[in-house]
């Protein structure tokens, strides 16, 4: 710990308290996560140990938040990671214009990338959302917070927890309850977070789990049997019912998007999870060939968090390209007292 | 993926020389300490009666798991044999007891696996009285977060358990007939059970035991494993790359051959020693560990020290276990 000078508290993730940091050697920023061990009854939880075990083997990647250390501390341990500017969800918070199409593509190349590349390594994250894809001071979007993360290489049909991923990005399946279930429930949120890029607003924002499950049956419509096969036998799937009810068509939902865009989106919002597109063929949609193109990482807003000094005094590093080319430069006036 | 693994890249070693040293200088880490404090060496364990102390208590591992109520995956066993192998290739029984390195490293590698015990479901199968139980519940969670330390937070274990799984479906698909690859399958886990007492999972990649496995199988059952490596296994029909292969499968061989019945007097002695020695140690250690914590925890010293006041008690009570021994 000695390595590190605390700068300060960024956030709160979803176990310790995450803090901004220099080494002190490389003077390099990052970001501490804090993991206390309460001494909780079963030891240490799962979901540490989860973090650890998926960002150990998987290897560097641009598009996922690179762990740098893991260290004791106290009566728990610090995980390093590289620093990070901000999330999406401020990126969404935060801009006071509407994301370009440019830019809303940018952003789903790099979130598809990085999705890609983790099913890939055989991990499925089960808790995407906004608020863990991080955006790096060049604009460039990372995958976090492992802590659900899971590798799926399991043969023998052990079951799963369904409680995963934040309710407004949780795929139809966990929604009734099922134990059993792959990497589209990534997939499933990386089409709810599109739909958020494209109308600026979640897609399917529920108050409470029931909730949720009418959100996503007003739009794709009450599924059955025919369109969702095996739905029958999710555990959930007798203990409510829903009165029939026809799909929205997505163009009428997103109004604004591209034909597309929409396009793509039917293929990620679709209820059986062995039919939505997988991260790897949508990073082939035309969607990301037709103009405009994805937008160059400087193009992309960054935002701040803590917003109150950071526009003043402009940094060379942070890319914006309209600020004057005077602010990146050194009043020579203001050295003269000091050159002898 | 193994090729990118932590596995690959920090826990496995070029041979059975580089391993002997590692644990030879584990052991003379202890006996410089020893000297430093102006004690006597001559009591302290020597390299080969450290290896026999593991082997005794990896035996231990190996039958806790086995007999473990509800029935464990055979992945937690291989995935804990693996950490243990590996916390003993850089650390002397006489700092960490191996008994309850071997509790942690089953307990630690249940959860990792996804094995779902809670701490109570898992001290139940420690045949002991309810208080000695009790009390390791508190050892084995004192000592989680230090044998984190000592895997150097590198939990994911390769084990041949699923390459062997692959081999099977291969061998049904492209050589033989289902039926005569079936019967390799129970001689091959044997085997690969064999294997997680040996050194084999840090000198090879997980595949080339599960391959050995194969091998071995198939002469104690009369099926020939050969043709099948030589016609979809090998790249070429290149005698130098099959030579390779076969080789590499003979080292594997050469080291699961290697574990062998150990002669329990020589056990009880070195144990004895241990018992002697380790206790010093392992409470000298311990005391230098707290005090550093305590020192980081200046605030809570209070309460701290009332909990380690507990785990302290809480080791010594393990280690007079006698249902352990």
């Amino acid at each position: 710990m000695e390595q590190y000078t605390i700068m300060e508290r960024i956030g709160e993730g979803a176990h310790g308290i995450v803090f901004k940091a220099k080494h002190v050697e490389s003077g390099e920023v990052v970001a501490l996560k804090k993991v206390p061990l309460r001494r909780l009854e079963d030891g240490i939880p799962n979901t540490a140990l989860r973090e650890i075990k998926a960002l150990q083997e998987i290897e560097e990647n641009q598009h996922v938040v690179k762990l740098r250390e893991v260290f004791p501390h106290g009566t728990g341990f610090v995980l390093v990671f590289e620093y990070m500017l901000s999330d999406l969800s401020e990126v969404l918070r935060n801009s006071n214009r509407p994301l370009t199409e440019a830019q809303v593509k940018s952003y789903m190349m790099m979130l598809l990338k990085g999705v890609a590349f983790c099913h890939e390594n055989n991990i499925m994250h089960r808790d995407l959302k906004p608020a863990n894809l991080l955006i790096s001071e060049t604009g460039h979007l990372k995958i976090a917070d492992f802590g659900l993360a899971r590798v799926f290489a399991n043969e023998d049909g052990r079951l799963y927890s369904h409680q995963v991923a934040t309710r407004w990005y949780r795929a139809p399946e966990l929604l009734y309850g099922a134990r059993k279930y792959e990497e589209g429930v990534d997939l499933w949120a990386v089409g709810c977070i599109f739909g958020e890029l494209l109308n600026n607003s979640p897609l399917f924002p529920g108050e409470n789990d029931i909730e949720q499950l009418c959100c996503v049956l007003r739009v794709l419509g009450t599924p059955n049997e025919k369109i969702w096969p095996g739905m029958s036998e999710l555990p959930d799937y007798n203990k409510i019912t829903f009165p029939e009810n026809p799909p929205i068509p997505l163009e009428v939902v997103v109004p604004d998007a591209s034909p597309q865009a929409i396009d793509l989106l039917k293929r990620f919002l679709v209820y059986p999870s062995s039919q939505r597109v997988s991260a790897k063929e949508a990073l082939l949609h035309p969607y990301f060939f037709t103009e405009p193109l994805p937008a160059h990482h400087s193009e992309l807003p960054i935002p701040q968090r803590s917003s109150k000094r950071h526009r003043q005094r402009g940094h060379v590093h942070e890319f914006d390209v309209d600020a004057p080319l005077a602010q990146s430069l050194v009043d020579p006036d203001l050295l003269a007292p000091h050159v002898r | 993926m193994f090729y990118s693994s932590t596995q690959r890249r920090s826990w496995t070693f070029s041979g059975a020389d580089e391993l002997a040293k590692l644990r030879c200088h584990a052991n003379q880490n202890v006996r410089e300490r020893h000297q430093a404090g102006g004690r006597d060496c001559s009591k302290l364990l020597t390299p080969e009666e450290e290896l026999l102390v593991c082997q005794y208590y990896h035996g231990r591992l190996r039958d806790f798991c086995v007999k473990f109520n509800p029935p464990m995956p055979k992945s937690v066993m291989a995935t804990a044999s693996a950490y243990f192998k590996r916390v003993y290739l850089q650390n002397s029984v006489m700092e960490h007891h191996p008994k309850i390195v071997m509790l942690t490293c089953v307990y630690m590698a249940c959860k990792v696996e996804e094995f779902n015990v809670s701490i109570m479901q898992f001290v139940g199968n420690i045949r002991a009285r309810s208080e000695e139980r009790e009390r390791a519940v508190d050892v084995i969670l004192n000592n989680e977060l230090q044998l984190l330390q000592l895997l150097n937070f590198h939990l994911t274990v390769h084990s041949p358990i699923r390459p062997l799984e692959g081999f099977l479906i291969d061998m049904k698909t492209r050589h033989r007939s289902a039926e005569e690859v079936e019967n390799l399958r129970c001689r091959a886990e044997e085997y690969l059970d064999k294997s997680f007492l040996s050194d084999a999972c840090l000198l090879f990649p997980p595949s080339q035991v599960a391959l050995a496995a194969l091998w071995h199988a198939g002469n104690s059952v009369g099926t020939d494993v050969l043709s099948y490596v030589h016609q979809c296994l090998s790249k070429s029909s290149d005698k130098a790359d099959q030579s390779v292969l076969l080789n590499q499968i003979k080292k594997v061989q050469d080291v699961v051959g290697s574990v062998t019945q150990l002669d329990a007097s020589l056990v009880e002695e070195a144990k004895a020693k241990l018992a002697a020695v380790g206790s010093v140690e392992v409470s000298h250690d311990s005391q230098g560990g707290k005090r550093k914590l305590a020192d980081q925890q200046g605030k809570q010293a209070g309460k701290k020290k009332a909990k380690q006041g507990k785990s302290e008690q809480g080791e010594g009570g393990l280690l007079t276990l006698s249902t352990l021994e």
